[in-house]
């Protein structure tokens, strides 16, 4: 057996030292690169149609046995074209690969283990035509006709490729169409695999020194160095890559790893990139010059690395779960469109996305955290965001701290605004982008607090400060209330404001809350807001409230910019204090209330309700003014019609207005020596815009008290010029005093130097009104009666004190109608006479104005009457030497200047006097008509009775022949007195006693210097029927006409019939 | 005697004063008759004026007043004889009656006078 086996060795080390030797004479003779080269070249004209060249070839095939190893030197492939920068296509120092001999000689395969370019270049180019340099293979009809399909294993095992490699080859490719160029220096690539069965290993190794990449923005990448490691494996139908690494230009590190496996159609993955952190400032320095211009204003720097998973599997819709990975920090960024640096920017954000089967793809974000800091502010985010692709569902919490002073510097230089303080917070909100857009904030929630804290905001004139201001926003409302959107609580202490040096307002805590619907829904919120301890000054005036409690509503639809809004605001003051020097204020639980709406018939016309009320109000002016104020209630609605000029018409108010107790003091106010206190014990009155009702008013002063009670109507037709202005009041007191009233309102409205001017030197008294001067005499105007007005005041006073008398019953009238001033048919009672007065006043225009009295007096004295009126002594002298009463009536009329100067040529007048009993004064007059008329020294001057009649008719005062019966002698006295106090009067002494004779006396000349003549009886008939002429006749008739005009309204007030006095008739 | 002469004397003087006496207290009965269409239209003296309207209206008014006609004062007349009869007629309800004895009364010249021996005298103003 032993000598078998060694018989058999022996064959076998001969047959194998045989073939090793047949081997070598082979590649001795035959493999030689002189034979080999003309072989190859001749196959490379069949398989490029360009043309190429070898230097030489060399095959060894003992030293990769049982491969056989071709190297080619010096090959290039030329294929010039129109345009290309090189003939060149290829062009390498080496060119050499192991051709599978076994698979040669088994199948007749050429299958390539190794092939390596070495030591040269590669120039690939596209024309602008889109021709090509590298098609230069012949077109292929088998592999037109096959499909074109990847198929990774079968390639590689049909290559069975080992090793393919550059080394040191610089490639350059340009495409004209796509203006792109590049050029890779340097080139060394390293793609080695191996293939066993199904499982295939290898590397992907590449390496370039220098990468430069130009395309139609200009250069994109200069002489970036690049490297790449790409280690596989492919087995049991997974793909791994394990560490494979890239590398750019020392800025870029990316590092991937995981599996990749076939799962039937679909693709498993688990795989993870890592991007080693960016250094962004190596970065934008490295950037291109043409990108460096369009980042050239930006200052950044920072790290930012990123880190994508994908997991799971890739199919018809179904995509793995990719995790994406942001990390952020020490980031900063300057830059002229962002007013402040930006530092500090760090922070961590996950992205992730996935599209399981048979659902639609979902993507989520998460920020773990991301924050920047300014020079003096910080700003945090954190959140997460959901349904990324569809609806996304934000959940995200922002914190704050804001710098003032830095937030205003950021505003243009036109707002000058200096400020102080911060503003920090946080706010955590949440909701939908779809609710968002659309509007339904009601669907989504906010929840924070927002601080400021050390305000100090100052611009112009203007500074605000506080302490504190606090809000608190929740949304929606956690708090019972008809809006549900959202709820603001509001807080402050030591809220102050200024305006310059004049205005200071302090407001020193406050809190209050905001409940709030919708804004798109509606423009609804309900405030409640307390203030404590206001203070607040203007100049030398101060006010202070102790609290302050407004509450309001607004409620008007959303999108509605036509209909005026519903909105009700009250403010209640618990008391308040006021000094207006010399004026002061306090009151108690002051309230206004102010709502306004639309009007339902106009709804851009706002009906505005006014509500203010008061428990008690006391004002004061300097040291003597004091009044007091009980309850106080006032509402008016106004509907307001913009355009109207006049205000009335304007706010059209309705409402009530009553005031009860009021009292005002005034220790100065001395009337009989003593303090006289007025007190208003209420006020009560309603208006519409057509009417005025005064419901009830009274007042208390002194010994008077006062009740006005009224109407005034047609006021907005008025103002329309549509009606008459209508008016009807009430005027009753059962007592007034109107030496009081005099006293009280003597000089209002002078002032002291005006009053003391008056004084100076002469005897005026000093609460007289100014005298006009010259120039305002010219530019006088007089008081115009209104026109288009008609009112009536109706007076009842009981008892009206005048001086030491007293006026009873009196009644009357005051009106105004339309342009006529009447005082109508007045009637008093005084202990001088029972007086019936109508006056009347009309302002026809400035400078013509009429006046016109009518007065009667039915029990007068003549001396009483002569007090009265001061005038009727002047025109008519002689009734200074009449004593005892009588009855007077009297009618007169003129018109005035502007500067209330007589008018003579208008003056009108008639009187009419009538006395029984009378007494003839006597004096320096009569004694010289007794000595004249032989009247008896013992002659009593007793008048039994007198009846007369005066006319004035412009400067002429007739006085109508009458009758004077005096003891036993009858006279009649008749003539014309003048205004320059000139007169003619004749006395007819138509019976004497003593002698049977009629004497005549004729007195002329002034009142200065009266002459006394003895003349004719000029009236000796006058008052003897049987011996009337036609002129006596006429002059009774006259008389009769004088009287009866003048009395016509007495005696028709008068139910017994007219008594004729006198005898005349 | 002596008291006999001064009461004979006395009683002369008292006759004769006393004849003279009546003689002036008697007036003169005798009126002229003037034409009153003389009298229509507007009349001047000075700055007074008075217009006389047919049916016995007028109205009187003095520009030195500045008042102007249509807001002279109204009044009544009436010519009877030589008697001119103005009854000035008051707003207020009284009236102002003054009567004047004409002596002129043409189509350019009206003249009259009071019984105070007051001469007024106007001219006819178209």
């Amino acid at each position: 057996m032993k000598k078998t086996l060694k018989i058999a060795g022996i064959t076998l080390g001969s047959l194998l030292g045989v073939l090793i030797v047949l081997l070598a004479l082979v590649c001795w003779f035959v493999l030689t690169p002189a034979r080999l080269t003309p072989i190859l070249s001749g196959q490379m004209e069949k398989i490029v149609t360009a043309p190429t060249s070898l230097g030489g070839v060399d095959v060894s095939l003992f030293s990769s046995f049982p491969n056989v190893e071709l190297q080619v030197d010096d090959f290039v492939v030329t294929n010039p074209i129109a345009g290309a920068p090189s003939d060149t296509l290829l062009a390498v120092g080496r060119l050499s690969g192991a051709i599978d001999l076994r698979a040669y000689l088994k199948n007749k395969e050429i299958v390539l283990h190794d092939l390596t370019l070495s030591r040269g270049r590669i120039n690939i180019y596209t024309s602008e035509s889109g021709e090509t340099n590298y098609a230069i293979f012949p077109p292929s009809e088998e592999k037109a006709e096959e499909p074109s399909e990847f198929d990774l294993g079968k390639l590689m095992s049909a290559a069975d490729l080992k090793k393919i490699a550059l080394e040191d080859v610089d490639i350059k490719y340009i495409s004209t169409p796509d203006t792109l160029s590049a050029e890779l220096a340097d080139v060394g690539l390293r793609l080695s695999g191996a293939m066993r069965g199904e499982s295939l290993r290898g590397e992907l190794n590449l390496a370039v020194s220098a990468i430069s990449l130009t395309t139609s923005a200009g250069p994109m990448a200069s002489e970036w160095p690049l490297s790449l490691d790409v280690p596989f494996k492919a087995e049991a139908g997974v793909a791994t890559l394990n560490g494979a690494t890239l590398a750019l230009a020392d800025l870029i590190e990316l590092a991937v790893e995981g599996t990749v496996s076939k799962a039937g159609e679909a693709i498993d993955t688990d795989l993870t990139l890592n991007l080693s952190e960016l250094d962004l400032q190596k970065t934008l320095a490295a950037l291109p010059e043409s990108l460096k211009e369009m980042v050239s204003d930006i200052t950044a720097s920072g790290r930012v690395g990123a880190t994508i998973k994908a997991q799971g599997r890739l199919a018809e819709g179904q995509l793995p779960l990719i995790t994406a990975t942001l990390n952020i920090a020490d980031g900063a960024v300057q830059h002229p469109a962002i007013p402040l640096p930006i530092s500090n920017i760090g922070g961590k954000l996950t992205a992730t996305a996935e599209q399981r089967a048979g659902e639609e793809m979902r993507a989520e974000a998460l920020i773990e955290s991301l924050s920047l800091h300014t020079p003096q502010s910080t700003l945090s985010l954190s959140g997460k965001a959901d349904n990324l692709l569809a609806d996304p569902v934000a959940d995200l919490t922002m914190t704050t701290r804001l710098s003032l002073p830095e937030a205003a510097g950021l505003l243009p230089d036109t707002l000058p605004m200096a400020a102080e303080g911060t503003l920090s917070g946080t706010i955590k909100a949440a909701g939908r982008l779809s609710d968002l857009t659309a509007g339904a904030y009601d669907k989504l929630r906010a929840d924070g607090d927002l601080a400021l804290n050390n305000l100090s905001l100052h611009y112009d004139t203007l500074h605000v400060a506080a302490q504190s201001l606090t809000t608190h926003i929740a949304l929606p409302n956690p708090h019972p209330s008809e809006n549900t959107f959202a709820h603001l609580a509001l807080g402050w202490e030591e809220l102050s404001a200024f305006a310059g040096n004049q205005m200071h307002a302090l407001l020193a805590k406050g809190s209050g809350d905001v409940d709030m619907a919708n804004p798109t829904e509606r423009l609804a919120a309900n405030l409640a807001l307390t203030i404590d301890n206001v203070q607040g000054t203007m100049q030398e005036y101060k006010a202070s409230i102790t609290r302050a409690t407004l509450s309001g509503q607004i409620d008007h639809p959303a999108g509605d910019t036509v209909t005026i809004p519903s909105a009700t605001a009250r403010i209640l003051f618990d008391s308040v204090t006021a000094d207006a020097a010399p004026m002061a204020l306090t009151g108690d639980n002051l309230g206004v209330t102010v709502a306004m709406r639309a009007d339902p018939d106009e709804p851009t016309r706002p009906v505005v309700t006014l509500h203010y009320d008061n428990s008690a109000l006391d004002a004061t002016l300097g040291p003597d003014h004091r009044a007091s104020l009980g309850e106080v209630e006032m509402l008016a609605t106004m509907i307001i019609h913009n355009e109207e000029e006049n205000p009335l018409l304007r706010f059209n108010p309705t409402g009530r207005v009553s005031i009860n107790n009021v009292t005002y003091n005034n220790p100065t106010l001395l009337v009989e020596g003593e303090p006289m206190p007025i007190g208003i014990p209420e006020i009560s009155l309603t208006f519409t815009p057509e009417r005025f009702d005064i419901v009830d008013s009274r007042v208390v002063a002194g010994r008077s008290d006062f009740r006005l009670e009224g109407v005034l109507d047609n006021l907005t037709s008025f103002l329309r010029n549509d009606e008459l202005l209508q008016g009807h009041l009430k005027f009753s007191s059962q007592q007034t005093d109107i030496n009081q009233l005099m006293a009280l309102t003597s000089g209002i409205g002078y002032t002291e130097e005006e009053l003391n001017e008056g004084g100076s030197g002469n005897t005026a008294p000093q609460h007289a009104a100014p005298p006009l001067t010259e120039e305002t005499a010219e530019e006088a105007m007089p008081f115009m009666v209104p026109k288009g007005v008609s009112l009536r005041l109706d007076v009842d006073i009981a008892d009206a004190l005048i001086g030491n008398d007293s006026a009873r019953g009196v009644k009357g009238s005051v009106s105004v109608e339309d342009g006529t001033l009447v005082l109508d048919d007045l009637h008093f009672t005084t202990s001088a006479t029972e007086m019936h007065l109508t006056a009347m006043y009309q302002s026809p225009r400035p400078n013509h104005l009429f006046v016109g009295l009518d007065c009667h007096m039915l029990d007068i004295e003549i001396g009483n009457l002569l007090n009265l009126f001061p005038a009727m002594g002047e025109m008519m002298p002689m009734l200074r030497s009449f004593g005892g009463g009588g009855e007077f009536h009297v009618a007169a009329e003129t018109y005035l200047d502007r500067n209330y100067k007589l008018k003579p040529s208008t003056i009108r007048g008639a009187a009419s006097l009538r006395g029984e009993d009378l007494v003839l004064m006597d004096g320096e007059t009569f004694t010289e008509i007794s000595r004249l008329l032989r009247f008896n020294k013992r002659t009593e001057n007793k008048i039994d009775s007198l009846s007369a009649e005066f006319t004035i008719f412009r400067e002429e005062i007739d006085i109508y022949p009458f009758l004077v019966v005096m003891d036993e002698y009858k006279a009649i006295v008749g003539g014309r007195h003048n205004l320059d106090m000139t007169m003619d009067y004749n006395i007819s002494l138509i019976h004497n006693p003593i002698l049977p004779i009629r004497l005549g006396l004729d007195i002329t000349g002034s009142i200065d210097d009266m002459k006394f003549r003895l003349g004719d009886c000029r009236y000796a008939d006058l008052y003897r029927p049987a011996s009337q002429k036609v002129v006596e006749t006429s002059q009774l008739a006259l008389r009769e006409l004088i009287r009866k005009a003048l009395t016509r309204s007495v005696d028709s007030e008068s139910s017994e019939p007219e008594e004729e006095k006198g005898g005349e008739s | 005697m002596k008291n006999m002469v001064k009461r004979l004397a006395l009683l002369l003087v008292a006759g004769l004063a006393m004849g003279a006496l009546m003689t002036s207290c008697s007036l003169d009965d005798g009126e002229d008759y003037f034409d009153e269409e003389f009298l229509y239209g507007r009349w001047k003296n000075g700055t007074e004026y008075y217009r006389y309207d047919i049916g016995g209206s007028g109205v009187t008014w003095d520009t030195a007043d500045d008042v102007s006609e249509s807001e002279g004062q109204r009044f009544t007349w009436t010519l009877t004889g030589d008697e001119l009869k103005h009854i000035h007629i008051m707003v207020m309800g009284g009236n102002v009656p003054k009567v004047y004895t004409v002596t002129t009364l043409t189509a350019s010249t009206l003249r009259y006078h009071d019984s105070f021996g007051k001469i007024f005298t106007f001219s006819k103003v178209q």
